[in-house]
């Protein structure tokens, strides 16, 4: 998909950083950075590059933009870390030994009175 | 306005964010890499600093590529939201936060820009070069900047134009040169860039 000679990936750090291939020649692209060190940590330079360009030319956002943003904030939960699911309800932030009965066994206990 | 990078640098957050939205670069200015970890514990003041900090880098890159105010000031929200949420997804090993949230930012205003028919950076009669697409949506800044002026025409058409959502394959077609020159030209106008700090 991306281009034909081999040596011309070399080429493509810049247009990676700034995300102006399509997802297909991103996949493609991202195989060649998994086997060259020299190309991964060039693309990740020009992304740092891109980024302080865009503090550089920053626009001031409309008034009132962040506000709305951070009252909608306050009511929005937030993604746990990679590779860490929620908690079932009951078990978010306590310890092992602070664990409410499993749900069959409150039921159980219930229906037995 | 400049951003200070300590990666991984993990000081204490004492500092309000008040002093990290002054971005003055004196002592005792909370980073934004510092800011984001705090976020991603739930810390809304440390987000209200993030805002402060990054709220119009975002509507820039937004808006260059979305073009219509109104939308650009919606998706640059909803980048917002996305730092809100995700920030226990953003590691200091790997990118600096501006660049991890500009990146946000920029994937996000090309799929809308890209689903909003007859809005896409390719529709219409079409501009005639780089600088014409730049103007028509508010790039003003990005004409300015010292660091860009610098570079030769051809490289700092290939920025210019990826700064508004261009694909390689779009910037080609405009420029009439084939994409590899594109991509020739973008990688050497960015690594001429890099030795500009603002």
């Amino acid at each position: 998909v991306v281009t034909g000679r081999r040596h011309d990936l070399h080429l493509l750090t810049g247009v990676y950083a700034v995300d102006a291939l399509t997802d297909a020649e991103v996949a493609e692209f991202e195989k060649h950075l998994a086997r060259c060190a020299s190309c991964a940590e060039e693309a990740r330079g020009l992304r740092e590059t891109a980024a302080r360009l865009a503090m550089a030319t920053a626009i001031a956002p409309p008034p009132g933009m962040c506000e709305q943003v951070l009252a909608a904030a306050a009511r929005t939960r937030q993604l746990p870390p990679p590779g860490r699911k929620l908690l079932p309800f009951g078990m978010r932030q306590q310890g092992r030994w602070r664990l409410t009965l499993p749900r069959p066994v409150a039921v159980a206990t219930v229906s037995l009175v | 306005m400049t951003v200070e990078h300590k990666r991984g640098s993990r000081t204490a957050g004492t500092e309000s964010p008040a002093a990290a939205s002054r971005g003055d670069g004196r002592p005792g200015t909370v980073t934004l890499d510092d800011l984001l970890l705090r976020v991603a514990r739930g810390d809304v003041e440390a987000f209200a600093g993030v805002c402060d900090q990054i709220g119009g880098a975002v509507y820039g890159v937004v808006r260059r590529i979305v073009a219509d105010q109104s939308r650009a000031e919606q998706v640059a929200g909803e980048v917002l939201m996305e730092v809100w949420r995700s920030a226990a997804r953003f590691s200091p090993s790997a990118c600096s936060g501006l660049s991890w949230v500009t990146t946000m930012a920029r994937r996000r205003a090309m799929n809308r820009a890209e689903a909003a028919a007859g809005d896409g950076p390719a529709a219409g009669p079409g501009p005639s070069g780089a600088a014409e697409v730049v103007a028509e949506r508010g790039g003003s800044r990005l004409l300015a900047h010292r660091g860009l002026a610098s570079l030769p025409g051809p490289e700092r058409e290939a920025v210019l134009l990826t700064c508004c959502g261009y694909s390689w394959r779009q910037a080609a077609d405009l420029l009439g040169v084939p994409a590899s020159t594109v991509a020739e030209r973008l990688r050497d106008g960015l690594l001429g860039l890099g030795s500009y700090t603002d």
